[in-house]
Protein backbone atom coordinates (compact mmCIF):
# COMPACT_ATOMS: atom_id res chain seq x y z
CA UNK A 1 0.00 0.00 0.00
CA UNK A 2 2.03 2.68 0.93
CA UNK A 3 4.83 1.47 -2.02
CA UNK A 4 1.90 2.37 -4.28
CA UNK A 5 1.13 5.46 -2.80
CA UNK A 6 4.73 6.78 -2.68
CA UNK A 7 6.79 4.98 -5.72
CA UNK A 8 8.34 7.20 -7.96
CA UNK A 9 5.55 5.65 -10.56
CA UNK A 10 3.22 7.84 -9.21
CA UNK A 11 4.71 11.01 -8.85
CA UNK A 12 1.68 12.45 -10.45
CA UNK A 13 -0.49 11.65 -7.50
CA UNK A 14 2.31 12.92 -5.09
CA UNK A 15 2.12 15.94 -6.76
CA UNK A 16 -1.99 16.70 -6.77
CA UNK A 17 -1.73 15.59 -2.87
CA UNK A 18 1.07 18.51 -2.48
CA UNK A 19 -1.27 20.97 -4.36
CA UNK A 20 -4.27 19.68 -2.93
CA UNK A 21 -2.46 20.16 0.78
CA UNK A 22 -0.99 23.61 -0.16
CA UNK A 23 -4.56 25.06 -0.70
CA UNK A 24 -6.19 23.24 2.26
CA UNK A 25 -3.28 24.97 4.32
CA UNK A 26 -3.57 28.52 2.72
CA UNK A 27 -7.30 28.20 3.21
CA UNK A 28 -6.57 27.55 6.86
CA UNK A 29 -4.39 30.79 6.95
CA UNK A 30 -6.63 32.57 5.61
CA UNK A 31 -9.50 31.89 7.90
CA UNK A 32 -7.04 32.22 11.11
CA UNK A 33 -5.08 34.92 10.67
CA UNK A 34 -7.19 37.15 8.66
CA UNK A 35 -9.06 38.46 11.59
CA UNK A 36 -7.60 41.80 13.57
CA UNK A 37 -8.45 42.37 16.83
CA UNK A 38 -10.48 45.78 15.53
CA UNK A 39 -13.03 43.48 13.35
CA UNK A 40 -15.81 43.06 16.28
CA UNK A 41 -17.89 40.66 14.29
CA UNK A 42 -18.39 37.76 14.62
CA UNK A 43 -16.60 35.25 12.20
CA UNK A 44 -17.05 31.42 11.85
CA UNK A 45 -14.80 30.94 14.13
CA UNK A 46 -16.63 32.92 17.08
CA UNK A 47 -19.78 31.32 16.33
CA UNK A 48 -21.83 28.79 18.27
CA UNK A 49 -19.82 29.81 21.50
CA UNK A 50 -16.13 29.44 19.36
CA UNK A 51 -16.95 26.13 19.16
CA UNK A 52 -14.95 25.81 15.57
CA UNK A 53 -12.23 26.90 17.79
CA UNK A 54 -11.62 23.45 19.35
CA UNK A 55 -12.20 22.03 16.16
CA UNK A 56 -9.40 24.35 14.66
CA UNK A 57 -7.23 23.01 17.49
CA UNK A 58 -7.83 19.38 16.74
CA UNK A 59 -7.81 19.57 12.86
CA UNK A 60 -4.12 21.20 13.80
CA UNK A 61 -3.09 18.44 16.13
CA UNK A 62 -4.32 15.43 13.86
CA UNK A 63 -2.50 17.31 10.47
CA UNK A 64 0.57 18.11 12.72
CA UNK A 65 0.35 13.91 13.84
CA UNK A 66 -0.42 12.84 10.14
CA UNK A 67 2.23 15.09 8.54
CA UNK A 68 4.86 13.20 11.06
CA UNK A 69 3.52 9.74 9.66
CA UNK A 70 3.65 9.94 6.14
CA UNK A 71 7.46 11.30 7.01
CA UNK A 72 7.70 8.01 8.79
CA UNK A 73 6.10 6.16 5.91
CA UNK A 74 8.56 7.47 3.15
CA UNK A 75 11.60 6.53 5.62
CA UNK A 76 9.91 3.08 5.69
CA UNK A 77 9.96 2.84 1.68
CA UNK A 78 13.70 4.25 1.41
CA UNK A 79 14.43 1.07 4.16
CA UNK A 80 12.67 -1.00 1.88
CA UNK A 81 14.42 -0.12 -1.13
CA UNK A 82 17.67 0.12 0.19
CA UNK A 83 16.82 -3.92 1.91
CA UNK A 84 16.18 -4.81 -1.79
CA UNK A 85 18.98 -3.42 -3.46
CA UNK A 86 21.25 -5.29 -0.41
CA UNK A 87 19.30 -8.93 -0.86
CA UNK A 88 20.61 -8.14 -5.04
CA UNK A 89 24.27 -7.49 -4.17
CA UNK A 90 24.25 -10.88 -1.80
CA UNK A 91 22.89 -12.34 -4.44
CA UNK B 1 -0.49 -9.24 21.71
CA UNK B 2 0.18 -8.50 24.90
CA UNK B 3 2.55 -6.28 24.78
CA UNK B 4 0.51 -4.35 23.24
CA UNK B 5 -2.27 -3.56 25.82
CA UNK B 6 -0.66 0.23 26.41
CA UNK B 7 -1.37 0.93 22.58
CA UNK B 8 -5.47 -0.26 23.03
CA UNK B 9 -5.55 1.83 26.06
CA UNK B 10 -4.36 4.74 24.31
CA UNK B 11 -6.69 4.28 21.57
CA UNK B 12 -9.91 3.71 24.04
CA UNK B 13 -8.75 6.99 25.97
CA UNK B 14 -8.83 9.39 23.17
CA UNK B 15 -11.62 8.64 21.68
CA UNK B 16 -12.70 8.81 25.44
CA UNK B 17 -11.37 12.41 25.46
CA UNK B 18 -12.44 13.45 21.64
CA UNK B 19 -16.20 11.94 22.92
CA UNK B 20 -16.52 13.42 26.65
CA UNK B 21 -14.57 16.69 25.55
CA UNK B 22 -17.07 17.72 22.82
CA UNK B 23 -19.86 16.56 23.93
CA UNK B 24 -20.13 17.33 27.89
CA UNK B 25 -22.27 20.54 27.84
CA UNK B 26 -21.12 23.58 29.01
CA UNK B 27 -22.96 25.12 31.88
CA UNK B 28 -25.62 28.43 31.48
CA UNK B 29 -23.43 31.75 32.06
CA UNK B 30 -24.19 35.55 31.58
CA UNK B 31 -22.31 36.82 28.07
CA UNK B 32 -22.91 40.08 28.81
CA UNK B 33 -19.81 41.55 30.45
CA UNK B 34 -19.46 43.96 33.58
CA UNK B 35 -19.51 46.81 30.50
CA UNK B 36 -22.69 45.76 28.97
CA UNK B 37 -24.10 45.54 32.85
CA UNK B 38 -23.77 49.06 34.03
CA UNK B 39 -26.06 50.08 37.19
CA UNK B 40 -26.78 53.71 38.25
CA UNK B 41 -26.40 54.44 41.60
CA UNK B 42 -29.80 55.92 42.77
CA UNK B 43 -31.70 55.22 40.08
CA UNK B 44 -34.71 52.55 38.87
CA UNK B 45 -32.11 50.50 36.36
CA UNK B 46 -33.57 48.19 33.71
CA UNK B 47 -30.74 45.90 32.33
CA UNK B 48 -30.76 43.39 29.23
CA UNK B 49 -28.59 40.13 30.08
CA UNK B 50 -27.70 37.70 27.62
CA UNK B 51 -26.93 34.46 28.91
CA UNK B 52 -25.11 31.24 27.75
CA UNK B 53 -27.03 27.97 26.62
CA UNK B 54 -30.26 28.64 28.97
CA UNK B 55 -33.46 27.70 27.96
CA UNK B 56 -35.91 30.43 29.33
CA UNK B 57 -39.40 30.24 29.02
CA UNK B 58 -41.83 33.22 29.24
CA UNK B 59 -43.91 31.58 32.02
CA UNK B 60 -40.81 30.74 34.28
CA UNK B 61 -40.09 34.47 34.98
CA UNK B 62 -41.84 33.97 38.19
CA UNK B 63 -39.27 31.09 39.34
CA UNK B 64 -35.99 33.24 38.37
CA UNK B 65 -34.42 35.31 41.22
CA UNK B 66 -31.80 38.18 40.23
CA UNK B 67 -29.52 40.00 42.64
CA UNK B 68 -27.03 42.42 42.90
CA UNK B 69 -24.86 40.80 45.40
CA UNK B 70 -22.15 43.39 47.24
CA UNK B 71 -19.11 43.04 49.71
CA UNK B 72 -17.14 39.75 50.10
CA UNK B 73 -17.67 37.11 52.06
CA UNK B 74 -14.21 37.11 53.64
CA UNK B 75 -15.29 40.76 55.38
CA UNK B 76 -18.82 39.23 56.68
CA UNK B 77 -20.51 42.48 54.84
CA UNK B 78 -22.35 40.71 52.25
CA UNK B 79 -25.53 41.78 51.36
CA UNK B 80 -28.26 41.82 48.68
CA UNK B 81 -30.73 44.02 46.69
CA UNK B 82 -33.36 41.34 44.64
CA UNK B 83 -34.65 42.54 41.25
CA UNK B 84 -37.88 44.11 41.84
CA UNK B 85 -39.10 42.69 38.42
CA UNK B 86 -37.38 40.43 35.90
CA UNK B 87 -39.04 39.60 32.22
CA UNK B 88 -38.12 36.79 29.93
CA UNK B 89 -37.12 38.45 26.85
CA UNK B 90 -36.16 34.82 24.53
CA UNK B 91 -34.28 31.29 25.89
CA UNK B 92 -31.02 33.49 26.04
CA UNK B 93 -32.28 36.88 27.12
CA UNK B 94 -33.78 38.08 30.26
CA UNK B 95 -34.32 41.62 31.13
CA UNK B 96 -33.89 42.47 34.85
CA UNK B 97 -35.31 45.67 37.00
CA UNK B 98 -32.98 46.49 39.88
CA UNK B 99 -33.22 49.60 41.98
CA UNK B 100 -30.13 50.96 43.43
CA UNK B 101 -30.93 53.73 46.30
CA UNK B 102 -28.62 56.84 46.74
CA UNK B 103 -26.13 56.25 48.60
CA UNK B 104 -22.04 56.35 48.69
CA UNK B 105 -20.33 54.13 45.99
CA UNK B 106 -18.31 52.95 49.05
CA UNK B 107 -21.26 51.56 50.63
CA UNK B 108 -21.74 49.08 47.24
CA UNK B 109 -18.33 47.08 47.63
CA UNK B 110 -17.33 44.42 44.56
CA UNK B 111 -21.18 44.27 43.37
CA UNK B 112 -22.08 41.24 41.57
CA UNK B 113 -25.29 39.96 39.61
CA UNK B 114 -26.19 36.74 40.81
CA UNK B 115 -29.02 35.02 38.86
CA UNK B 116 -30.94 31.33 39.73
CA UNK B 117 -33.38 29.60 38.23
CA UNK B 118 -34.45 25.91 39.07
CA UNK B 119 -34.72 24.81 35.03
CA UNK B 120 -31.41 27.10 34.08
CA UNK B 121 -29.20 27.38 36.99
CA UNK B 122 -26.92 29.77 38.85
CA UNK B 123 -24.60 32.48 37.05
CA UNK B 124 -22.96 35.49 37.95
CA UNK B 125 -21.33 38.28 36.45
CA UNK B 126 -19.39 40.90 37.53
CA UNK B 127 -21.91 44.52 36.85
CA UNK B 128 -20.37 48.51 36.43
CA UNK B 129 -21.30 51.03 38.51
CA UNK B 130 -22.10 54.40 37.42
CA UNK B 131 -22.48 57.51 39.84
CA UNK B 132 -25.50 60.23 39.85
CA UNK B 133 -25.64 63.54 40.05
CA UNK B 134 -29.46 63.85 40.43
CA UNK B 135 -30.05 60.59 43.10
CA UNK B 136 -33.56 59.61 42.95
CA UNK B 137 -34.17 60.29 46.48
CA UNK B 138 -37.77 58.21 46.53
CA UNK B 139 -35.47 54.65 46.39
CA UNK B 140 -35.15 53.67 50.26
CA UNK B 141 -32.08 51.34 50.77
CA UNK B 142 -33.50 47.87 50.22
CA UNK B 143 -30.93 45.51 51.23
CA UNK B 144 -31.60 42.40 52.12
CA UNK B 145 -30.08 39.20 53.71
CA UNK B 146 -28.45 36.73 51.45
CA UNK B 147 -30.54 33.74 50.88
CA UNK B 148 -29.41 30.90 48.23
CA UNK B 149 -30.40 31.07 44.76
CA UNK B 150 -31.78 28.15 42.97
CA UNK B 151 -28.98 25.78 41.30
CA UNK B 152 -29.28 22.62 38.86
CA UNK B 153 -26.56 20.59 39.27
CA UNK B 154 -25.65 18.11 35.83
CA UNK B 155 -22.90 17.02 34.41
CA UNK B 156 -20.88 19.82 32.86
CA UNK B 157 -18.13 22.21 32.61
CA UNK B 158 -18.03 25.44 33.98
CA UNK B 159 -19.09 28.45 31.84
CA UNK B 160 -16.37 31.15 31.63
CA UNK B 161 -16.89 34.47 29.42
CA UNK B 162 -14.76 35.30 26.71
CA UNK B 163 -13.08 31.12 26.55
CA UNK B 164 -17.19 29.91 26.14
CA UNK B 165 -16.75 26.52 24.21
CA UNK B 166 -12.91 27.01 23.70
CA UNK B 167 -12.37 25.92 27.21
CA UNK B 168 -12.21 21.98 25.39
CA UNK B 169 -8.87 23.24 24.28
CA UNK B 170 -7.83 22.02 27.47
CA UNK B 171 -8.00 18.45 27.06
CA UNK B 172 -6.34 19.26 23.33
CA UNK B 173 -4.00 22.17 23.75
CA UNK B 174 -2.65 21.22 27.13
CA UNK B 175 -1.45 18.09 26.83
CA UNK B 176 0.49 18.89 23.99
CA UNK B 177 3.17 21.04 26.25
CA UNK B 178 2.18 18.21 29.03
CA UNK B 179 3.30 15.35 26.64
CA UNK B 180 6.60 17.53 25.18
CA UNK B 181 7.58 17.69 28.42
CA UNK B 182 7.70 14.13 29.27
CA UNK B 183 8.56 12.96 25.92
CA UNK B 184 11.76 15.56 26.00
CA UNK B 185 12.61 14.23 29.26
CA UNK B 186 12.63 10.66 28.54
CA UNK B 187 14.84 11.96 25.44
CA UNK B 188 17.13 13.31 27.72
CA UNK B 189 17.89 10.50 29.79
CA UNK B 190 18.57 8.54 26.59
CA UNK B 191 20.82 10.97 25.84
CA UNK B 192 22.69 10.72 29.09
CA UNK B 193 22.97 6.58 28.41
CA UNK B 194 24.58 7.42 25.48
CA UNK B 195 27.20 9.20 26.98
CA UNK B 196 27.59 6.33 29.53
CA UNK B 197 27.62 4.02 27.15
CA UNK B 198 28.77 5.12 23.95
CA UNK B 199 29.13 1.61 21.93
CA UNK B 200 25.55 0.79 21.80
CA UNK B 201 24.07 3.80 18.85
CA UNK B 202 20.75 2.45 20.06
CA UNK B 203 20.50 5.21 22.81
CA UNK B 204 21.38 8.22 20.31
CA UNK B 205 18.70 6.88 18.05
CA UNK B 206 16.08 6.83 21.03
CA UNK B 207 17.37 10.05 22.30
CA UNK B 208 16.50 11.64 18.91
CA UNK B 209 13.85 10.15 17.93
CA UNK B 210 12.14 11.07 21.43
CA UNK B 211 13.40 14.53 20.65
CA UNK B 212 11.43 14.68 17.23
CA UNK B 213 8.68 13.83 18.82
CA UNK B 214 8.89 15.89 21.47
CA UNK B 215 9.54 19.25 19.12
CA UNK B 216 6.22 18.02 17.33
CA UNK B 217 4.01 18.17 20.11
CA UNK B 218 5.79 21.45 21.52
CA UNK B 219 5.00 23.28 17.76
CA UNK B 220 1.23 21.38 17.74
CA UNK B 221 1.10 23.22 21.24
CA UNK B 222 2.52 26.31 20.03
CA UNK B 223 0.02 26.31 17.03
CA UNK B 224 -3.44 25.24 18.76
CA UNK B 225 -2.39 28.01 21.37
CA UNK B 226 -1.82 30.66 18.75
CA UNK B 227 -5.52 29.60 17.27
CA UNK B 228 -7.02 29.62 20.51
CA UNK B 229 -5.03 33.21 21.57
CA UNK B 230 -6.81 34.82 18.16
CA UNK B 231 -10.19 34.37 19.46
CA UNK B 232 -9.61 34.80 23.12
CA UNK B 233 -7.11 37.35 23.73
CA UNK B 234 -7.82 38.84 20.56
CA UNK B 235 -4.61 38.28 18.51
CA UNK B 236 -2.71 35.18 17.57
CA UNK B 237 1.01 36.78 18.77
CA UNK B 238 0.85 39.24 21.28
CA UNK B 239 4.51 38.59 22.54
CA UNK B 240 2.97 37.48 25.90
CA UNK B 241 5.92 35.97 27.44
CA UNK B 242 4.45 32.34 27.88
CA UNK B 243 4.52 32.40 24.04
CA UNK B 244 7.82 34.26 23.48
CA UNK B 245 10.00 31.56 25.94
CA UNK B 246 8.27 28.31 24.77
CA UNK B 247 8.85 29.71 21.23
CA UNK B 248 12.68 30.24 22.09
CA UNK B 249 13.10 26.84 23.97
CA UNK B 250 11.72 25.19 20.25
CA UNK B 251 14.36 27.14 18.36
CA UNK B 252 16.79 25.54 20.87
CA UNK B 253 15.55 22.10 20.57
CA UNK B 254 15.60 23.00 16.22
CA UNK B 255 19.01 23.88 16.61
CA UNK B 256 19.45 20.14 17.83
CA UNK B 257 18.39 18.47 14.92
CA UNK B 258 20.68 21.31 12.75
CA UNK B 259 23.39 20.51 15.35
CA UNK B 260 23.27 16.39 14.26
CA UNK B 261 22.65 16.84 10.27
CA UNK B 262 26.56 19.05 10.88
CA UNK B 263 28.38 15.52 12.13
CA UNK B 264 29.63 12.71 9.23
CA UNK B 265 30.96 10.82 12.47
CA UNK B 266 28.36 8.77 14.48
CA UNK B 267 30.30 8.77 17.15
CA UNK B 268 31.26 12.47 17.19
CA UNK B 269 27.55 13.24 16.54
CA UNK B 270 26.11 10.53 19.16
CA UNK B 271 28.17 12.52 21.70
CA UNK B 272 27.93 16.00 21.14
CA UNK B 273 24.23 16.03 20.14
CA UNK B 274 23.74 14.13 24.12
CA UNK B 275 25.75 16.91 25.95
CA UNK B 276 23.65 19.39 23.39
CA UNK B 277 20.30 17.64 24.15
CA UNK B 278 20.91 17.80 27.91
CA UNK B 279 21.87 21.53 27.71
CA UNK B 280 18.28 22.11 25.79
CA UNK B 281 16.74 20.31 28.16
CA UNK B 282 18.27 22.33 31.36
CA UNK B 283 17.45 25.51 29.61
CA UNK B 284 13.21 24.27 28.96
CA UNK B 285 13.53 25.12 32.70
CA UNK B 286 13.74 28.16 33.72
CA UNK B 287 12.37 29.06 30.08
CA UNK B 288 8.87 27.12 30.78
CA UNK B 289 9.35 27.38 34.64
CA UNK B 290 11.07 30.18 36.13
CA UNK B 291 10.45 33.29 33.68
CA UNK B 292 6.68 32.82 32.87
CA UNK B 293 6.31 32.92 37.10
CA UNK B 294 7.70 35.81 37.34
CA UNK B 295 6.33 38.20 34.60
CA UNK B 296 2.53 38.94 33.97
CA UNK B 297 0.92 37.43 31.36
CA UNK B 298 -2.61 36.76 30.09
CA UNK B 299 -1.84 33.12 30.11
CA UNK B 300 -3.61 31.61 33.07
CA UNK B 301 -1.64 30.92 36.21
CA UNK B 302 -0.22 34.31 36.29
CA UNK B 303 2.32 34.34 39.07
CA UNK B 304 1.89 30.75 40.33
CA UNK B 305 2.06 27.32 38.33
CA UNK B 306 2.91 29.00 34.17
CA UNK B 307 0.33 26.11 32.83
CA UNK B 308 -2.94 27.36 34.84
CA UNK B 309 -4.10 27.17 38.45
CA UNK B 310 -4.78 24.12 39.80
CA UNK B 311 -7.90 25.63 42.17
CA UNK B 312 -8.96 26.66 38.32
CA UNK B 313 -9.78 23.36 37.45
CA UNK B 314 -13.14 22.02 37.92
CA UNK B 315 -13.68 18.72 38.52
CA UNK B 316 -15.66 17.63 36.01
CA UNK B 317 -13.06 18.89 33.95
CA UNK B 318 -10.54 16.71 36.00
CA UNK B 319 -12.64 13.77 34.78
CA UNK B 320 -11.43 14.59 31.40
CA UNK B 321 -8.41 16.42 31.54
CA UNK B 322 -6.04 13.89 33.23
CA UNK B 323 -7.17 10.91 30.88
CA UNK B 324 -6.36 13.24 27.88
CA UNK B 325 -2.48 13.61 29.21
CA UNK B 326 -2.26 10.33 29.58
CA UNK B 327 -3.66 9.63 26.17
CA UNK B 328 -1.79 12.46 24.33
CA UNK B 329 1.77 11.31 26.14
CA UNK B 330 1.12 7.30 25.25
CA UNK B 331 0.38 8.23 21.47
CA UNK B 332 3.64 10.12 21.54
CA UNK B 333 5.10 7.41 22.88
CA UNK B 334 3.51 5.22 20.33
CA UNK B 335 5.10 7.15 17.48
CA UNK B 336 8.30 7.17 19.03
CA UNK B 337 8.28 4.05 18.98
CA UNK B 338 7.52 3.42 15.47
CA UNK B 339 10.24 6.10 14.69
CA UNK B 340 12.59 4.73 16.73
CA UNK B 341 12.16 0.90 15.18
CA UNK B 342 12.39 2.26 11.36
CA UNK B 343 15.93 3.98 12.79
CA UNK B 344 16.93 0.96 14.04
CA UNK B 345 16.66 -0.84 10.79
CA UNK B 346 18.25 1.62 8.86
CA UNK B 347 21.42 1.56 11.35
CA UNK B 348 21.41 -2.10 10.49
CA UNK B 349 21.36 -1.65 6.88
CA UNK B 350 23.86 1.01 6.75
CA UNK B 351 26.31 -1.05 9.10
CA UNK B 352 25.42 -4.32 6.47
CA UNK B 353 27.12 -2.45 3.62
Amino acid sequence: MGKLFFSEKNTIFILTMKKMLVTLCSFLTIEMWAQTPAAKSPDFFESTGKIYVVVGVLAMILLGIIAFLVSLERKANRLEKMSDWAEQEND
Amino acid sequence: MKQHWWKILTVILLFYVLIAGMLIPIRTGIISDAKELELTIGKKNTIFVQTYNTQYEKEEAKDIKARIRIGEKEKGNVKVINASAIEVINNRTLKVDIDLPPIPRDSLPAPMLQIGSPKNGFMFSAVSLLLNNNPDASITTNFQEIEALPEVDYLSFPFLNILEESVRNLYYHVPMWFGMMLILLISVIHSIQALRDPTNPVHDIRARAYASVGVLYGILGLVTGMLWAQYTWGWFWTWDVKQNTSAVALLIYLAYFVLRSSFDDADKRSRVAAIYNIFAFAMLIPLLYVIPRMVDSLHPGMGGNPGFNSYDLDSTMRLVFYPAVIAWIMLGIWISSLKIRLDRVEQKILDLD
